[in-house]
């Protein structure tokens, strides 16, 4: 991956519950050179990635959502970058047929997702992509 | 169609704390609710999980006092059933010992529409659900809630929209209070217009639309 050494690759988090979705950006906000957003409405996520997606390298989706579901929001997402590692996460179990069918889930993370996990797994990512430290984003 | 207090109308409350707004309104919606006769199918379309949350504890906590007798049938689908649970309990609903007793009923309707007991179309399981329970509970008020929300994942219109028009039939309302939920964004894209409009229709003063 390579990347400007003075701006922050982008990660998402997209969930409608507007507390979770804020309360995992400030965590994954601790991560040096990284710069989150949070989205209650995936639609705006869509719209935020399309226009950004050279700077996206890690999109964290919950599954049920208002207007669509994470499944479809990472198979766009897929569709438009797939270079880009998605995530899933849901409080629900989802059946297996549909993670084959969509083909667009790297990694599935099963709620209530611990803070600390959901850092180390991202920084793991990031740090597997060979993203160079950078200034801290705050 | 009932479209009630909005955020402008909070915003000229003598109030300065916006929580308390909030909680009015919501109580307002409860207490609407409350005072449907059984027979009446609404349709709530709510702007976000919280406010659905606030909405359904006051209204559950408010029906269960006036007749603790009944029977509520909940189907959540933005929210997991444990959730619920615990929304309900934190209104000193006594959720673990009406579930035991069967007076309480916390589903997740999407288990419930992809449930092998019943050999009928996804949208049909509701209605057999629903004549299931009423059979099981001979005599009882049935309150029922349900997120619709999921037939937009299912990109289910045209048959949702044949339910809503023909949801009470082979039931017998006089007994039932359904309520069904929906998250407003889903409901903007799973109807036309045209498709919308049949639907307030079929529902005429029926809709209650939370800001």
């Amino acid at each position: 991956m390579e990347r400007n050494n003075q701006s922050p690759v982008f990660v998402a988090v997209i969930d409608d519950e507007a507390d979770l979705a804020y309360l995992f950006r400030e965590a994954l906000n601790q991560i040096d050179g990284v710069e989150v957003f949070a989205f209650t409405d995936p639609s705006l996520a869509l719209e935020h990635f399309q226009a950004n997606h050279q700077n996206y390298r890690v999109v964290i989706s919950d599954y049920r959502m208002p207007t669509m579901t994470g499944m479809e929001l990472l198979s766009k997402i897929k569709d438009v970058n797939p270079a880009i590692t998605r995530i899933m996460m849901s409080a629900f179990e989802i059946q297996d047929e549909l993670f084959q069918e969509c083909m667009c889930v790297d990694k599935f993370l099963q709620k209530p997702v611990l803070i600390t996990d959901l850092i180390n797994e991202v920084r793991m990512l990031l740090s597997t992509m060979q993203i160079p430290n950078t200034n801290r984003i705050s | 169609m009932n479209a009630l207090a909005d955020d402008d109308n909070n915003s000229t409350s003598p109030n300065p704390n916006p929580n308390d707004n909030k909680r009015l309104y919501e109580d307002e919606i409860s207490d609407q609710l409350l005072h449907v006769p059984t027979g009446h199918h609404y349709l709530i379309l709510y702007p976000d999980i919280e406010t659905m949350r606030k909405v359904y504890a006051s209204y559950i906590k408010s029906q269960l006092k006036e007749q603790p007798n009944a029977v509520v049938l909940f189907l959540p689908y933005y929210d997991t059933t444990d959730n619920v649970r615990g929304v309900l309990s934190s209104k000193g609903i006594h959720v673990k010992e009406r579930e035991r007793e069967g007076s309480m009923i916390i589903l997740d309707i999407m288990k419930v529409i992809q449930s092998s007991l019943f050999e009928v179309p996804d949208i049909e399981k509701l209605r057999e659900f629903a004549k299931k329970t009423e059979q099981q509970f001979e005599n009882k008020t049935i309150f029922i809630i349900a997120d619709m929300s999921v037939f937009n994942h299912l990109h289910k219109p045209a048959e949702l929209l044949e339910y809503e028009k023909t949801l009470h039939k082979d039931l017998k309302v006089e007994r039932w209070k359904e309520l069904c939920l929906y998250n407003k964004r889903d409901f903007e894209i799973m109807f036309t217009k045209d498709e919308s409009n049949r639907l307030m229709e079929y529902h005429k003063d029926k809709v209650i639309i939370m800001n």
